[in-house]
């Protein structure tokens, strides 16, 4: 018996490895965002270091489709929102349209593209390793969800 | 109004119609999902998920090394 207002052990447990995972994952993020902010694009290190990432979050992906298959039963997905997806895919091919128009609209600097933008925001390191941890974030999500 | 400008204006309008839709979607009764959710729902299906793993990684490469 535990007393009134206490958690029992495995809920404790449970919280405590929780937490521990939350501070491992955060800690990964930041080492990794870091490490890709202090590399240079067009350098074999960024190739070495952006290229290891992805092909680690490729290898997750492909051993957590494995044990899903193993587990759960795929007719039993979610339903996709065909109103949604319309309304959401337009809202995308309108980024498209208009990053190829600044695209092929002449010089960058008065016709920025979204890559530009970006470009610019990332020569402050702490935004590059933002930016870094961000995208490690989603394909971490994307591999093990 | 320079080129310049306008290319930032069209950039600022787009960013706001996706702010206002995931916040239209976050109302208790909008018919309508939010881009997390559906990229869920997307990433549900192996042929959803393979797609969305080779558009992060492209992006990351664009990104960070090209």
């Amino acid at each position: 018996m535990h007393p009134a207002g206490a958690s029992p052990p495995a809920a404790r447990h449970s919280l405590v490895a929780r937490v521990a995972l939350a501070a491992t994952a955060t800690a990964v993020l930041a080492g990794v965002g870091t490490a890709i902010a202090a590399t240079r694009t067009f350098t074999w290190p960024a190739e070495v270091l952006t290229g290891g990432v992805e092909i680690a979050v490729a290898l997750a992906a492909a051993l957590g489709a494995v044990a899903h298959r193993r587990r759960h039963d795929p007719t039993r997905r979610t339903a996709l929102d065909g109103r949604s997806l319309v309304v959401w895919s337009a809202v995308v091919a309108l980024v498209v349209a208009w990053e190829l128009s600044a695209l092929f609209g002449g010089v960058r600097h008065l016709h920025p593209t979204l890559s530009s933008l970006v470009d610019t925001a990332f020569r402050v390191d702490a935004a590059k390793a933002a930016g870094a941890a961000l995208w490690l974030a989603l394909g971490s999500w994307l591999a093990l969800r | 109004m320079s080129p310049r400008t306008v290319t930032l204006l069209g950039w600022a309008v787009l960013a706001a119609v996706a702010i206002a839709l995931e916040v239209l979607a976050h109302r208790s009764t909008s018919r309508l999902v939010g881009a997390g959710r559906l990229l869920s729902q997307v990433a549900d299906r192996p042929a959803g998920k393979v797609a969305l793993l080779l558009g992060w990684a492209w992006l990351g490469w664009h990104l960070f090394v090209r």
